[in-house]
């Protein structure tokens, strides 16, 4: 019989400064992309060199940062996030060469095109629409991969450790004293499993026997 | 001397049957969390002809009793500050105020549950929770009733 005390899950808080912290990177990278447009848009593979930076800057934050709707932190300092670094490399390396590739396949038509596509309709053309919009798609596709693969790995964790560490399982703390301590033997889900005081010395022996021969020393030699 | 080396050994024996006895209640201990040893020196002379090393060697021989009995069975020792302990516990176990944790766990086991029982379960949780990383920390807080323990 167990009673349970608290909820096991608990939705994950932002604070005020993370949020603005965030907000002031979202600005930060979108005035970025913007200065980096200007500098870098007319050259060859400009737009698309352009594109690979600021949907980086974008992922990195999206994916390990909370945002709305996506509340979960996910800190590069977790062993558990660190091996997964490789695979998310991976897949944002295989995002950015089809969306490389997406969008020099779609400058190259663009001349074979018919005048539809280059209609501005007040908020654009199909053309610009065809190209942001599949980008949006391929982020956000990414981003949650990419979340879901954390996500999962953290839940591989815990329920591995608690795999090897069934409710049978237990860690002992010890608070000791002089010749005797209190041993408190813990379940990795928190349960208390066990605690026992138990004595360190045999009877008739002093419990704290440095001390006494010390003392024993010093009546020696009062002087001292 | 020759006192002390017969109180260590008597610490090593009731060490190891101290360990036995947990086991018959937990048969599967994957570690010991232990406070940690201050520096002493190298000898027992030195250790009792000085004063503030007299006072710290007697706790230091039963922590290195109970350390190397759960060596010799396998079970890493890990070592705990007792001063930081308890935050990091709070932290574990994800709860602002452990004292009300403890209390709550006070009453669901009885007596006796003093603040040496709190300072060994913060460091068998801490310890619980460090082997595993921030990310996976203690997720529930259960713990058996009084009947049970």
């Amino acid at each position: 019989m167990f009673e349970q005390l608290y909820e096991p899950q608990k939705k994950p808080q932002v604070s005020t400064a993370m949020t603005l912290g965030i907000l002031a990177a979202y600005l930060v990278g979108a005035f970025g992309g913007f200065c980096l447009f200007i500098i870098l848009g007319d050259r060859t593979f400009g737009i698309q060199i352009v594109t690979a930076i600021t949907y980086t800057y974008f992922a990195f934050w999206y994916v390990f940062f909370p945002t709305r709707g996506l509340l979960e932190k996910y800190s590069l300092r977790n062993k558990t996030v660190q091996q997964q670094i490789p695979s998310l490399l991976a897949i944002h390396i295989a995002f950015l060469i089809m969306i490389f590739l997406g969008q020099t396949i779609w400058f190259a038509i663009k001349p074979h095109l018919s005048r539809y596509w280059a209609t501005d309709r007040g908020a654009g053309t199909p053309y610009a629409w065809v190209m942001i919009g599949s980008s949006v798609v391929f982020f956000f596709t990414q981003v949650l991969i990419s979340r879901r693969i954390l996500s999962r790995s953290g839940d591989e964790a815990r329920s591995g450790y608690l795999r090897i560490m069934s409710k049978k399982d237990g860690i002992i703390g010890v608070s000791d004293h002089g010749g005797w301590a209190v041993l408190v033997t813990v379940a990795p889900d928190g349960t208390l499993l066990d605690r026992r005081r138990v004595e360190l010395v045999g009877e008739g022996l002093p419990k704290l026997p440095h001390h006494s021969e010390g003392q024993r020393l010093r009546s020696r030699r009062p002087w001292s | 001397m020759e006192l002390v080396e017969r109180v260590r050994v008597s610490a090593e024996r009731h060490a190891v049957l101290a360990l036995d006895a947990v086991t018959t209640a937990v048969p599967r201990i994957l570690g010991v969390a232990l406070r940690k040893c201050p520096q002493l020196p190298a000898t027992i002379a030195e250790r009792i002809t000085d004063y503030r090393a007299q006072n710290n060697a007697d706790w230091v021989m039963y922590r290195k009793a109970l350390a190397s009995a759960a060596e010799a069975r396998g079970w890493p020792v890990h070592r705990y500050d007792a001063k930081s302990v308890f935050g990091a516990a709070r932290q574990a176990l994800r709860v602002e105020d452990l004292d009300a944790y403890f209390l709550q766990v006070r009453r669901a086991v009885g007596p006796p549950w003093n603040q040496d029982h709190k300072l060994a379960m913060a460091a068998a949780i801490v310890t619980a929770s460090a082997a595993v990383g921030s990310a996976s920390n203690i997720p529930t807080l259960n713990f058996a009733t009084a009947a049970e323990i």
